[in-house]
């Protein structure tokens, strides 16, 4: 056995053992409602603080491969050898062990909770589930080869394990002193406003802001951790992943410079909200505006810092970097731009909107143009539809229509009395890009990312040279699952994309995803102006 | 150089992995709150409208399709075949 074959199946296997437990985990999850566990008193709330050990493990298994290193992996390819076969007998326990840990999680996420000799036993039953489902999990894939590694390397995993405790503990220690760090984004926004005159008041030992009669209070959690931590693991998973691009120990730099760029967006994000909240809208100031913010200003921060990495001399490896633009192809961009562009606009208009988007035709527009600059990839795609599209198309409609999105009548009433009142000729406008979106835009759009980039993707690295007819079950269920989770009704949006892949493969032809997509739309949009269900658009 | 690389990247990663607990939570509350969203709505329960994980998390698959498609658009560029 080869032992790079070795190191690649304990890897395999060890994956499979994190995907099958996160959709576990992400099912449980659905489950029971950890957060009302965290407003009881006494020590049973603790239990719902469980995810804590996701942090700690991370961080384990992190330190332990850093301290490890190249000895670590040789001692890996000792001891694993050949594949070992699945033992049954191990997924049969794992899965008792996950029915009673289910069993027991119902009760210990219910109120009111258990007093007495009952709750530990019950905590006691919670946690040994738990971690037996675990144990075997890891012996029905890789029977005893993680103990007998563990044996061998003793020192390194107990130093690992320390080392990551250590870490963890100093960095949840560290949570409360974020209060400090909101009183230094609060002095970062206060002086970010000041060239707009009012009267701006800050208050550190309340943490809150105010600017003329609006103010806001910069909870620890707003204080810029999360947004440091997501780019912080961004990079250091992009720069791993893309090593080999990567021009170290140059590209380094921009770890600590995208952490610290996420703290300074961070105090842009609460003088923006709190500018918007005084001059603009206090309704839209304590919406979500906030929040739209920091999510876009995280993805531009994540893609420049991944673009730098990759497109500047300075941090990029090799010639690619400075090489002329007419050297190089880009299908991924053909196929994703359009896509990425009317969700990045759409984010962006989304931010400034209180119910109805007026600036909805700027998606429109953005993805047609950026269409029309990639028009000569899809030469070869644009085919006339068939009739099994159709049909595809208007089942997929029926199926919006059994799970349709949770309706708020709230929303729908605000929607319909600003449409309203938009003058005439500017709400036909509206409604004509909104139609126009719906049926024409958004089929091609999300058909050239999801059927004829992704589906194609997940099949071959190559994925132009990839017929539209080639199936696997992977490729199937992550694009269709990837598709349903960028709808409100998730359920219905995973038939869809599994209605409109099957639509492909029947002649091979993206166009036939297109038209059933447009179909669905189609019949959709006519079913919400005619009874006014805004939430089915 | 290449253990000066590997460490620094090690520090950050330990580093990120420690504080992954808190958006592990948040995430967990999101996952529960889009199956049972009349129960997360602020009318129903005040304290998980201060927390507002519906606001929070709203923009998380967007976002999440966004940066792993711009990524896969900025690795995506190849030579060209004929040269």
């Amino acid at each position: 056995m080869q032992s790079a074959d070795s190191l690649r199946w304990v890897a395999t296997r060890l994956s499979a053992v994190v995907a099958v437990l996160l959709a576990e985990y992400a099912v449980l999850a659905v489950a029971n409602d950890g957060l009302s566990l965290t407003r009881l008193p006494g020590w049973w709330a603790n239990l719902a603080y469980a995810t804590e050990v996701v942090g700690w493990v991370a961080a384990g298994v992190s330190a332990t491969l850093l301290l490890g290193g190249e000895e670590l992996r040789d001692q890996v390819r000792e001891v694993s050898g050949a594949p070992t076969p699945i033992r049954l007998r191990w997924i049969a326990l794992h899965a008792l062990s996950l029915a009673a840990f289910a069993l027991t999680s119902s009760r210990v996420f219910q109120l009111p909770p258990p007093r007495g000799a009952t709750a530990v036993l019950l905590a006691g039953s919670w946690l040994l589930t738990g971690l037996l489902l675990l144990y075997a999990a890891l012996r029905a894939a890789l029977s005893d080869v993680l103990f007998r590694l563990a044996r061998r390397v003793r020192g390194t995993v107990l130093a690992g394990a320390a080392f990551g405790a250590l870490v963890s503990l100093v960095a949840n220690k560290t949570l409360a002193a974020w209060e400090w760090l909101s009183g230094v984004t609060l002095g970062l926004a206060a002086s970010l406003l000041a060239p707009f005159g009012g009267a701006v008041r800050v208050s550190v030992p309340e943490l809150a802001i105010v600017m003329d009669d609006f103010g806001v209070i910069v909870a620890p959690g707003c204080s810029g951790i999360d947004g440091m931590t997501l780019v912080g693991l961004f990079m250091a998973g992009y720069l791993y992943r893309f090593r080999k691009r990567c021009r170290f120990p140059h590209t380094l730099l921009l770890l600590p410079l995208g952490v610290a760029f996420a703290f300074l967006f961070n105090g842009a994000r609460i003088a923006a909200l709190v500018w918007v909240g005084a001059r603009v809208s206090p309704a839209l100031g304590y919406g979500g505006f906030h929040s739209k913010v920091g999510w876009l200003s995280f993805c531009g921060l994540a893609l420049g810092l991944a673009y730098a990495s990759n497109r500047l001399p300075w941090f990029a490896r090799g010639d690619a970097a400075g090489a002329a633009a007419d050297e190089y192809e880009n299908p991924t961009a053909a196929f994703c731009m359009p896509m990425l562009t009317l969700v990045g606009i759409g984010m962006l208009t989304n931010a400034f909107a209180e119910g109805l988007d007026l600036l909805y035709p700027l998606r429109v527009v953005g993805a047609v143009a950026v269409m029309f600059v990639y028009r000569d990839y899809y030469r070869g795609l644009a085919r006339p539809g068939s009739l099994h599209a159709v049909f595809i198309g208007a089942i997929v409609f029926g199926l919006w229509l059994l799970f349709p999105p949770q309706a708020d009548p709230g929303a729908n009433a605000m929607f319909e009395r600003q449409l309203g009142a938009l003058p005439g000729w500017q709400r036909w406008v509206w409604l004509g890009f909104r139609l126009l979106g719906s049926i024409a835009v958004v089929p091609v759009v999300e058909e050239l990312a999801f059927r004829g980039y992704l589906q194609r993707r997940l099949l071959a690295e190559d994925f132009p040279e990839v017929s539209f007819q080639r199936f696997s079950w992977l490729s199937l269920g992550v694009t269709s699952a990837v598709f349903g989770a960028l709808h409100p009704n998730w359920f219905a949006g995973v038939l869809a994309g599994l209605a409109f892949a099957v639509a492909t493969y029947v002649r091979g032809r993206l166009a036939d995803a297109v038209f059933a997509h447009a179909t669905a739309n189609a019949l959709l949009s006519m079913w919400a102006l005619w009874f006014q269900r805004w939430e089915l658009w | 150089m290449q253990s000066i690389a590997r460490a620094v990247i090690g520090a950050g990663l330990l580093l990120s992995a420690s504080m992954v607990s808190a958006p592990t939570a948040e995430a967990t509350d999101w996952l529960y709150c889009i199956f049972h969203p009349s129960k997360c709505i602020c009318k129903s329960d005040p304290y998980r409208c201060r927390k507002a994980p519906e606001i929070n998390a709203a923009g998380a698959p967007a976002a999440a399709l966004l940066v792993l498609g711009g990524v896969a658009v900025v690795v995506g560029r190849r030579r060209r075949k004929n040269q």
